[in-house]
Parts: structure tokens; C-alpha cells; sequence
């Protein structure tokens, strides 16, 4: 009997093949109790399946929720659940973006910092001026400014001879105390005759200074 | 639609991996290589490559910038430096940022001494007394914020060091500054102020002004309240008087009273007014600058 009202319930799922289904048919057709079952069961269904659906309200699954009685469970365990239980992260092209974005602008945060410091001490946020430096050098076959401003490079700043003999060339600086020296045919190191005033450059010479301000 | 999200996924992560370099950091990895690289260059036996770039990873790992590291290798390099002297010269910096001051103004003697020729070993002591200067400075900063000056970010507190270690190395004694850094501290002012105040006072001094003076005047703007813009205007207008024929004394005398040329005196507060004012200075007169 237990093995018939099973082989019923899986007829009424859709579950046997052909065969099992032929053959359970027949067994129904045989005994009045079964067959009865049968359509009582086959009814149901059937007005189920006509009989409206309605729709749960918004908000109904949380409601219920909220309504259950809560149980906190220990603050140990919350914090084990919240560390090690597996989250579903859900995403979308405009998240994926700002993220992207964002990793940009930390990449260039952290660039910034790593920048390599060169200048003297600036005053405030200020910009970088345009500070002109002159030479007069009518026999140099060529003239660098090397200082703090550019890691002592004797190659990196050249300056320009103009018609009177006098060598030139404009740096930006940002507002600073700069210590620098003229190279002269890449080997003469040469104070500047019109410094702001000169400095122990540590080596038993003297350095030039340059005070540039920005107010 | 999955392959549109992979290939807009694709393009994004593409142009984040190929615009990283272009904003200037060097990755320390590329500047250990560059080390490996100029250090093969340049003829190194293998155990002085092997410590140097020891000392380069001992650097980077202090944090002093990749491009620092590598700069600093290759000017060795380039004028023949030997490579365990470079390696001396990395770990100085390395050991200056590991006592938490500025290894910028040791590398700046460093990159000076090299491209002036100076043996290495004159190059180190050099660097070796920056470093102190900037110990002895760091201390004084230290104990001024610990005592109340209002406290900024840590490239602030690195220019107050730097400040201070030059004020170090023109011979201003450390008691000097120390005391400006307790009047800023009992003021409430900013470290930044301190360390305007400290770099006028050495500039002051580096231009002329006896030492002394140049500590009155550093005190005067700290107990005025200067701006950093007003301190450096305050210098501006003192080179001014100078450059048209006053003394010092006249000139310091003028900024504390405002008062005609020779009439002495050293107290009193700074004229807060503007205008011409008296004397024959060229300047446009004094102007009290708060923030």
C-alpha cells in the first residue's frame, strides 16, 4: 500500500515513464480506494491550479521578518558569521567604474608622494615662478646652473649666450632658499657675482643663495 | 552581453595598468633593476654589486623614493665613484630616514659633493654632519610640538627640521631656536610659522644681520603673529633698507618702532601700519600680516 500511494504521488508529479505510468494506471483502474484517492487528489490540483494568485504585499518578506522576535546572538559570533560567512557581491558597470577611478586617483596619490624632493623648503602652497639667472661669461664656450633645485646636474640647465655676452636662462622655482653654482665648459664651478647672499656649501667653498619669494 | 562586460572590463584594467608609469612613480622593483643595471655599467666587482644593492633595498625599504635611490647610483656611477661608496652614501640616507628625519638635505650634500668632484670620503663627513644637524633639529621641533606648537602633517614637521638643521649649520645655537620654538609653542602658533620665522632668521643673518638681531626679529614675528607671507615680506622690505644705505641696526631699529633712521633703540613692538613711514628706506612700509 505504502509503495502504491507513493507510485501515486510520482504519477501526480509527472515522474514515471511510460511504462510505470501505463502500469500504474491499471492499478488504479483495479482497486475502487486507490482510484478514489486518485481524483480526489487530481481535483485538488486542478482548483489550485485555477484559483488566483495573489500578490504578496511590498515589503512582506522583510515585514515578517522584522516582526519575528529577534535573537541576538553573541557579539563573538556575529563578528565569526560577518568575517568568514560567504558574501554575494553584487556589481554593476557604474560601481566597476568609480572603482576603477578611484584606484586611479589612489595610484596618483601615492605617485605623489614618492616624488622625488629636490627644492628647497617652499613657503606655503605656492606655485613656481619664473626666476632668471645671469652670467656675464664672454669667454665660455658654455655655461649650467646646478643647485638644489636640480640635484646638482652640471648638464641638465644650460644657459643661453645673448648678443652682449651675457649668458641667461629663466628656472621656475617654487618660494625658497636655493643654493647653486654656475658651471662653466662643464668642469668651473663659479659663484654667482649677483647672489642674494652665499652659503658653506659643507665642502669648504661657497655656495650661491637665491631667495625667491611668492607673495 | 558577458562579452561586452569582458572587453569594457579588458580596455578599463588596460588603460589603468598603461597610465600608472605615466604619473612618475618608480616602482621600487625597476629602481633595484636600474641599480643592477648602472652598477654592471659601471664595472663593479660582483660582492661590491651585491652590497650595493643591498643598501639600495635597505633604502627603499626605509622608504627614501625609488628615484632618489636610482638617481643616486647612476650619478655614482657616472663620475666613477666607487661602488661601495656608493653603497655607504645609500645607507647614510637609508639611516637618516630610519631615525625619522628628513634624508632629503643629506642627499642634497651627497648629490653636491659628487658633482663637484669631492673625494668620497670628504662626502660622507659632509653628509654624516648634516644628518646631526638634522638629529640636533629634530629635537628641538619635537620638544616645541610636545610643548604646545600646534602641530602639522609630517612633510610640515620635515620642513621645520630642515629649517632649523640650516640654522644649525650657520652656527645659530640649538638654545637659540630652541627658545623661539618655546615662545611659538606658548603662543599657540603653527609649525609652519616656527619654521618661516627660523628660515628668516637664518637668511637675515646669511645676508648681513648680526646673529643676535636676527634672534629678536625671528621672536618679533613669532610674538606678532606673522603669516609666513608676512615674515617673508617683513625680509623683503629689511633687504630693501639695506640695499638703500641703512645699517642693520637702523633697519631693525624701524621695523620695531618705526622711527627715523639713526634714532637707535631696539624695543618696542613693530609699527602695525602701513604707509611710507619715516626714514629713507624705498619700501612701501610696514604691514602686519595675519592670516
Amino acid at each position: 500500500m505504502y509503495k502504491e500511494r507513493e507510485m501515486l504521488q510520482r504519477l501526480l508529479d509527472g515522474e514515471l515513464n511510460d511504462s510505470e505510468r501505463e502500469h500504474m494506471l491499471k492499478a488504479i483502474d483495479a482497486d475502487p480506494v486507490l482510484k478514489r484517492d486518485y481524483e480526489g487528489f487530481a481535483e485538488t490540483i486542478l482548483a489550485l491550479e485555477d484559483a488566483k494568485h495573489p500578490s504578496a504585499p511590498p515589503f512582506f518578506t522583510a515585514e515578517v521578518m522584522r516582526r519575528l522576535p529577534e535573537q541576538r546572538a553573541p557579539f563573538w559570533k556575529q563578528a565569526s558569521l560577518f568575517l568568514f560567512r560567504p558574501h554575494t557581491v553584487r556589481w554593476n558597470m557604474a560601481t566597476l567604474a568609480f572603482l576603477l577611478l578611484a584606484a586611479l586617483f589612489a595610484s596618483v596619490f601615492l605617485a605623489g608622494r614618492g616624488a622625488v624632493q629636490t627644492a628647497a623648503p617652499e613657503q606655503g602652497k605656492a606655485q613656481a615662478v619664473m626666476v632668471a639667472f645671469r652670467l656675464q661669461a664672454p669667454g665660455a664656450q658654455s655655461v649650467a646652473l646646478a643647485g638644489e633645485f636640480n640635484k646638482w646636474m652640471k648638464n641638465e640647465i644650460l644657459l643661453t649666450r645673448t648678443d652682449t655676452g651675457e649668458w641667461y636662462v629663466e628656472v621656475p622655482l617654487r618660494a625658497g632658499t636655493y643654493a647653486y653654482m654656475f658651471v662653466i665648459d662643464g668642469r668651473t664651478w663659479m659663484p654667482d657675482p649677483s647672489a642674494d647672499a652665499y652659503r658653506d656649501d659643507g665642502f669648504g667653498s661657497r655656495n650661491s643663495v637665491r631667495r625667491v619669494y611668492h607673495l | 552581453m558577458a562579452m561586452k562586460k569582458m572587453l569594457v572590463l579588458t580596455i578599463a584594467a588596460v588603460v589603468l595598468m598603461a597610465s600608472a608609469p605615466a604619473f612618475g612613480a618608480q616602482a621600487p622593483d625597476d629602481a633595484l633593476a636600474a641599480v643592477e643595471r648602472r652598477a654592471a655599467e659601471a664595472g663593479y666587482a660582483f660582492e661590491v654589486r651585491t652590497a650595493l644593492v643591498a643598501k639600495a633595498r635597505e633604502a627603499l625599504e626605509q622608504g627614501i623614493a625609488p628615484e632618489d635611490v636610482a638617481a643616486l647610483v647612476k650619478k655614482g656611477a657616472d663620475q666613477k665613484i666607487g661602488g661601495q661608496s656608493v653603497a655607504l652614501f645609500l645607507s647614510i640616507a637609508a639611516e637618516t630616514k630610519r631615525q625619522g628625519l628628513p634624508e632629503g638635505p643629506v642627499l642634497n650634500r651627497i648629490h653636491q659633493g659628487i658633482a663637484k668632484g669631492v673625494p668620497s670620503d670628504k662626502v660622507l663627513i659632509a653628509a654624516g654632519q648634516v644628518k646631526e644637524h638634522l638629529a640636533a633639529a629634530a629635537e628641538v621641533v619635537d620638544k616645541a610640538r610636545s610643548q604646545g606648537l600646534r602641530s602639522g602633517s609630517a612633510k610640515e614637521r620635515d620642513r621645520a627640521i630642515g629649517a632649523a638643521a640650516v640654522a644649525l649649520e650657520a652656527g645659530f645655537p640649538a638654545d637659540d631656536i630652541a627658545k623661539i620654538g618655546g615662545l611659538a609653542a606658548e603662543k599657540k602658533r603653527a609649525l609652519p610659522q616656527f619654521a618661516r620665522a627660523v628660515e628668516s632668521m637664518a637668511n637675515l643673518n646669511e645676508a648681513g644681520m648680526p646673529r643676535e638681531m636676527a634672534v629678536q626679529t625671528a621672536r618679533q614675528f613669532v610674538i606678532l603673529d606673522f603669516s609666513e607671507k608676512g615674515m617673508a615680506r617683513q625680509e623683503i622690505e629689511m633687504f630693501s633698507m639695506r640695499r638703500s644705505g641703512w645699517s642693520w641696526q637702523d633697519a631693525f631699529t624701524r621695523l620695531h618702532t618705526g622711527g627715523e633712521r639713526g634714532t637707535g633703540g631696539m624695543s618696542g613692538p613693530f609699527q602695525h601700519e602701513s604707509g611710507a613711514g619715516g626714514g629713507s628706506g624705498s619700501g612701501s612700509g610696514l604691514q602686519r600680516n595675519r592670516r
